[in-house]
C-alpha cells in the first residue's frame, strides 16, 4: 500500500491505525525524506483508517505546521472519526489545521 | 474495600510496548463494562504515561523497565505507572500545558494535560534521579457514577 504521495506540491500521508509515539517517529523521518526530494508546500494527513491518537500524534501535526506555515503552507486533516476529532479539538490543534472530508476537498482548497 | 481485580506488568522501555500497554489496560478495564469513550480515555492516558517513561524517564535507553499496576475497587479503576529513570526535577513545570523539555523531538507538551483530562484523578511523584510514579484513577460506568 502506498502511504505517501505528492500531488500539486501537497504531500498526502496515510496515517496508521494507532498514531502513537512509536508510529510518529517513523512517519516523521519518512516525511523528512520527502521534504528533501520534493518541493512540498502543503501536507494532508489521511485519518480514515485511524482509531487512536495521543499527544505524540498532536506533536507531529504541530511540528509539521511550524515547518510549513511560515512559507504559507497548509495542513489538512481528512477522514477523522468523532473520537479522534475530540482529541484534536482538546489539544487546540483544530485551530491550526483545515479539516476536510476527502482528497477532492483538499484539492479544491490548494488550486 | 478489597480489590475486585488486580494486575501487574513489567515492560521494557521500547516504543513497540506503547501499543501493548494500551491493549493490556483495555482488556483489564473490560470487566467494568466501559463505554467506548471511557476505554479510549484510559488507553490514551496509559499511552501518555508509558511514552513519558520511554522518552523522558529513560531517555531512549532500551534497557529500562516500566511497571504498570492496575487494580479495581468497585467502579474505580486505578492505574500506577512507574519507572526508575532520571526523574522530574520540577513536576509543576513538567505538568504545564504545552511545556516540553524536548522541543527538538516535536513533542506537543500535552502528555500530562491529556492524563488529567481523560482520567478523574492524577498524582505524580518524582524527583531528580529517583524515577517517576504516575497514579491515576477513573470511575468507569459514567451513567451510574452517582448511584
Amino acid at each position: 500500500m502506498e502511504n505517501y504521495i505528492v500531488v500539486n506540491q501537497c504531500l498526502f500521508v496515510k496515517m496508521p491505525k494507532e498514531l502513537d509515539h512509536h508510529e510518529t517517529d517513523r512517519i516523521r523521518s519518512d516525511m523528512d525524506g520527502y521534504f528533501i526530494t520534493h518541493p512540498i508546500r502543503h501536507v494532508a494527513f489521511d485519518f480514515s483508517e485511524t482509531e487512536f491518537i495521543d499527544s505524540s500524534g498532536i506533536g507531529l501535526i504541530m511540528g509539521r505546521y511550524e515547518k510549513l506555515h511560515v512559507a504559507g503552507g497548509k495542513i489538512f486533516v481528512m477522514g477523522v472519526i468523532p473520537s479522534i476529532r475530540r482529541v484534536l479539538a482538546m489539544s487546540g490543534v483544530t485551530r491550526l489545521v483545515y479539516i476536510k472530508e476527502s482528497e477532492r476537498d483538499v484539492f479544491a482548497s490548494i488550486q | 474495600m478489597e480489590f475486585t481485580n488486580e494486575m501487574k506488568l513489567e515492560l521494557k522501555a521500547i516504543s513497540e510496548n506503547e501499543s501493548f500497554a494500551r491493549m493490556v489496560i483495555a482488556a483489564f478495564t473490560a470487566s467494568l463494562n466501559p463505554t467506548l469513550e471511557e476505554l479510549g480515555d484510559v488507553k490514551t492516558a496509559v499511552s501518555e504515561a508509558v511514552t513519558n517513561a520511554i522518552i523522558h524517564g529513560y531517555e531512549g535507553n532500551r534497557q529500562g523497565v516500566i511497571r504498570m499496576h492496575g487494580y479495581i475497587k468497585g467502579k474505580i479503576l486505578h492505574i500506577v505507572i512507574e519507572d526508575d529513570g532520571v526523574g522530574i526535577p520540577d513536576i509543576a513545570r513538567a505538568m504545564t500545558p504545552l511545556y516540553t523539555s524536548k522541543p527538538e523531538l516535536e513533542r506537543s507538551g500535552m502528555g500530562f494535560s491529556f492524563m488529567e483530562a481523560f482520567m478523574d484523578e492524577l498524582t505524580v511523584e518524582s524527583e531528580a534521579g529517583a524515577g517517576t510514579k504516575v497514579m491515576m484513577k477513573k470511575i468507569i460506568g459514567l451513567e451510574n457514577k452517582y448511584e
